[in-house]
């Protein structure tokens, strides 16, 4: 008998995955000041922003390409991160969700979407200067080595389902690479056209 | 699929079964059969352990909020809520880490924990944030690799530490790294190291006068030392007990110039069994050996334990690390290729001076990859792993120091392994310098601390190390460390300048402080430790710095150290020296030192905990009983999957372990085998009728007499009666553990000398 979180990575199939990361990327990134988040993440707490639990905030702002500041849900963590040279903000699943992998991806991407539209009206947020989020290119990580490590197979089942959301969020013009993602299945997704938080949350609900 | 049948054939069986007994006992508290203090302890005791917030409450800054986690009130301990992330300990043995560890390592810390890596300053790795469900499946990954977690926390022996450079080392007298790992071994999990009332640990240094092992600051301390006997070197320990830190620090006494290497083992068993006999379990502040040592005296307790090791029974596993120890260590014997002269890059130049160490294998180096608060990104672990392979043979360990130090590298090889780390932001120049700060986790994620020691450490690190090169060498080569709260996690006694965390009230508001604590010597393996001279506001801190260094430059009488000078100007000098950083101005004029560094809230202590480094006292008999009633609920499983055979074995373990904890009340050294279990229970439960019950007299006992004697049950149904036998023996072993305690206390347990059976 395990918890819930002990079936996470039981059931085999890839529609079960419910450890995946999603990331947006920050325009321009020299903009983003990870130390400048951290009272507004715990701001956030002390108002319950958005409908997880939030819990505290982790300061990792010495470290370089990584996560320089956390805030630390229940559900999922919330990233100001900079891995892979590249800043932006990643939402990291831990808890398992109800409904399908499409469902799931759905709604962790309104959680990453809606923070970052909260991040970009925050002037607290920005002190070296306006930045948004980039809203034509999402990455989308299969956080699970073992339903989805790096392999080619694993790649192909999660494709699909990844497709399929892209689809919902940029259309027709999506088009879908295979990332270097350390032994797991990852996949950058990107639009034709450029399209903001609000356009990209709209097309979610 | 699941990890356990993928990485089924990968980990070794004992392992294996110890995992899934935590599983189960997960599983049991879940349905609230396992008492939560009995939980806690046995989570400890396999690394899993509390963070910041788990009671479920957090002051937002503005006042205690409570964390709605769904937990429904579950606890897994005392004021600790189930679904709270919490900390992984992962014990490291000499700091020794493989390429592929590093991977597994990376990989967890991306899927359970929040990508980062932490290197504890006793070469532990720790992940944060994770939750105790996955746990399980962390573990297997982990013991695929040759990793467990067993004993990383509670009251055990923790992980045995040594000089990382031990085996490349231009001074140490041998290497020490085969006798660690027989010692860490030998310890882990020995029945005599499971009845500790607190902690227990154990450090190696391969010679007397560097720092490298801190010997004085341990419970059981070991220095590499040799002697002739006609006309033979031997191999031998200087051994010390009962030092620590913590609130109260104690220097280790010495117990033996010289113990042969072939006694290492058991006096190391003789020293437990004395600890776990004699120690205090009532009174946590006082239950470290350093106390018993300290109360006994050093000759009592020499005494006591050279009787204890009299009365043992021999173990081939004494003197089976010996023969082995002087075999090759890896390290490369034959002579590099000419050293290179680096590339001119003053970057270079000033990484090569403090974090390049000339091995004594000629043409080869050990070099430190110097980690900011100890911390690695996940893919940064990796490129280590990755660099590791290319450069170092896989030579891996993680220092006390918190960094990594990448060992048997080639001279030649350095430019492009600096190359390669510069490109991996893990180039940090200052290994072992004053910009080299270590830090306990403090308020960040630990449940005592009291002000932020990262936060500080943060501060710090970006101040000096961008003046790496600048500052006066007497300067640079001080150590500073920082802890959270007085516990000294952080190690701040044995620093040049040490920090630990206070509060102090300003205008009814608190404002965080550190005591500043000057004088420590790091080198000597922790020689001598540093006097508290004030508690100075958070915000302060460098400007203490700034000053005292100054002032030891513009002050040092030609080569004094810090610490002989220190002492020469007195306490009352540097009391004054820092008289005017003490005060604090009012709240309205300067809010932010009423914050704590990178944490914005108002500071308070309303966010401590309960903390769980002493663990939970749990009895022998406990263990055992909990440990039952795991192997009972996996008898249940396999009984539901047709695996009779198996549910029959598992039911009989389960009595056996019942029998056996009540056993231990009496007699410690039952042992294992079920022949000896039911054999001292009949005797001295059974024949006394202790655990008759009112009603059913002997009844129960006569369950597992049965079984004992007519051998496995064949078919479904008498497994499905043995499992209903064996649980009604289980509550009977309660119930008589139940009358055993509200009895006058009788004493303790005798030691294996006298642990005749009661005729």
């Amino acid at each position: 008998m395990k918890g819930a979180h002990g079936n996470m990575s039981t059931n085999g199939g890839i529609d079960a995955l419910q450890r995946f990361s999603l990331k947006i990327y920050a325009d321009p990134p020299e903009a983003v000041a990870p130390a400048a988040v951290i009272p507004v993440f715990h701001r956030w707490i002390r108002v319950r922003a958005g409908s997880e639990l939030l819990i505290d905030v982790a300061d990792y702002t010495h470290l370089v390409d990584g996560p320089h500041v956390l805030l630390v849900a229940h559900e999922a963590n919330y990233a100001i991160d900079g891995s892979g040279g590249r800043m932006g903000l990643s939402y990291t699943r831990k808890q398992p969700a109800g409904g399908s992998l499409a469902d799931r991806l759905g709604g962790a991407a309104r959680a990453l979407l809606a923070a970052g539209r909260r991040l970009e009206q925050d002037p607290e947020a920005m002190p070296d200067g306006r930045f948004a989020f980039r809203g034509d290119e999402i990455a989308v990580i299969a956080n699970d080595r073992l339903l989805a490590p790096g392999t080619a197979e694993a790649a192909e089942k999660l494709r699909g389902p990844v497709r399929a959301f892209g689809e919902r969020i940029y259309g027709d013009g999506l088009s879908i690479e295979l990332l270097d993602a350390s032994d797991r299945v990852g996949f950058s997704l990107k639009a034709a056209a450029p399209a903001s938080l609000d356009t990209l949350l709209a097309r979610l609900r | 699929m699941t990890w356990k049948e993928q990485l089924g054939g990968r980990i070794p069986a004992d392992l294996a079964a110890e995992i899934d007994t935590f599983e189960s006992q997960i599983a049991l508290r879940r349905q609230g059969k396992i008492d939560e203090k009995v939980f806690a302890e046995t989570r400890l005791r396999r690394g899993v352990y509390g963070q910041r917030y788990d009671n479920g409450q957090r002051n937002d800054g503005t006042g205690p909020k409570t964390l709605e986690f769904p937990s429904d009130g579950l606890t897994k301990g005392p004021e600790t809520v189930w679904d709270a992330p919490g900390m992984q300990r992962i014990k490291i043995p000499m700091g020794h880490l493989t390429p592929d560890q590093l991977d597994t390592l990376a990989a967890l810390a991306e899927e359970y924990s929040d990508g980062v890596c932490h290197v504890t300053t006793r070469q532990d790795i720790q992940l944060h944030f994770v939750h105790i469900d996955d746990t399980p499946d962390l573990m297997r990954r982990l013991a695929a690799v040759g990793i467990t977690t067993r004993e990383a926390c509670g009251n055990t022996v923790r992980n045995v530490t040594a000089c990382p450079l031990a085996g490349v080392c231009r001074d140490e007298t041998f290497d020490v790294t085969p006798y660690a790992e027989a010692c860490m071994r030998f310890l882990l999990g020995h029945p005599d190291t499971q009845d500790f009332g607190h902690k227990f640990k154990v450090a190696f240094s391969g010679c007397r006068d560097h720092a490298c092992g801190l010997v004085a600051m341990h419970d059981l301390g070991l220095i590499a030392v040799t002697r002739t006997e006609n006309g033979v070197e031997r191999r031998g320990f200087e051994t010390y007990v009962g030092g620590g830190l913590g609130a109260v620090p104690y220097q280790a006494r010495l117990f033996d110039p010289f113990l042969p290497v072939e006694e290492l083992l058991p006096v190391a068993q003789a020293i437990s069994r004395v600890f776990a006999r004699l120690g205090e379990k009532r009174n946590r502040a006082r239950a470290r050996i350093k106390f018993l040592v300290a109360g006994l005296g050093i000759d009592e307790f020499k005494r006591l334990v050279l009787a204890e090791r009299a009365a043992l029974p021999d173990d081939p596993r004494w003197t089976a690390h010996v023969d082995a120890a002087g075999k090759p260590n890896g390290a490369p014997d034959a002579p590099a290729a000419a050293p290179s002269n680096g590339n001119g890059d003053t970057a270079f130049g000033q990484w090569t001076r403090t974090n390049v160490y000339r091995q004594r294998q000629p043409g080869y180096v050990a070099v430190t990859v110097a980690l900011p608060l100890g911390d690695m990104t996940a893919d940064q672990t990796r490129r280590v792993a990755d660099l590791a392979r290319q450069f170092a043979g896989g030579d891996v360990r993680a220092t006390v120091e918190q960094n990594l130090l990448l060992r048997s590298v080639r001279e030649a090889d350095v430019p492009a392994l600096y190359r390669a780390l510069s490109a991996a932001a893990l180039a940090r120049p200052g290994a072992g310098t004053l910009a080299d700060i270590t830090a306990c986790p403090g308020t960040d994620t630990c449940k005592l601390g009291i002000a932020s020691s990262r936060g500080l450490a943060a501060e710090l690190t970006t101040r000096f190390g961008a003046r790496t090169g600048e500052l006066d060498p007497a300067v640079e080569s001080l150590r500073i460390k920082t802890s959270g709260c007085f516990n000294s996690c952080g190690q701040h006694h044995v620093a040049d300048i040490g920090f630990y965390g206070v509060s102090r009230n300003v205008g009814g508001y608190a404002v965080p402080h550190f005591q500043v604590v000057l004088g420590g010597k790091w080198r000597d393996n922790a020689g001598s430790y540093g006097l508290a001279s004030g508690a100075i506001p958070s915000k302060r801190i460098p400007e203490v710095i700034e000053r005292i260094a100054a002032r030891f430059v513009a002050e040092r009488e030609q080569s004094e150290t810090f610490q002989d000078y220190t002492q020469r100007i007195g306490k009352r000098a540097l009391k004054e020296m820092f008289a005017d950083l003490a005060a604090v101005p009012p709240h309205d004029e300067a809010p932010g030192f009423y914050s704590d560094w990178g944490d914005p809230r108002e500071f308070t202590l309303g966010d401590m905990g309960v903390g769980e480094c002493a663990g939970e006292v749990v009895s022998l008999t406990e263990f055992d009983f909990a440990a039952a009633e795991a192997q009972l609920f996996d008898a249940q499983l396999r009984l539901e999957e047709n695996a009779v055979e198996q549910a029959d074995q598992l039911a009989y373990g389960a009595m056996l372990l019942g029998a056996r904890g009540l056993v231990k009340t009496e007699f410690i050294d039952v042992g294992d085998a079920p022949e000896a279990i039911v054999r001292e229970f009949r005797t001295r439960f059974f024949d006394t009728q202790l655990f008759f019950d009112k009603y059913a007299g002997g009844k129960f006992g006569m369950y597992l007499f049965r079984r004992h004697e007519s051998g496995p049950r064949a078919t479904a149904e008498a497994a499905h009666r043995l499992i209903e036998e064996a649980q009604l023996f289980l509550e009977a072993c309660h119930a008589c553990q139940a009358r055993l305690a509200a009895r006058p206390a009788a004493g303790l347990p005798p030691t294996s000398a006298a642990a005749a059976p009661r005729a």
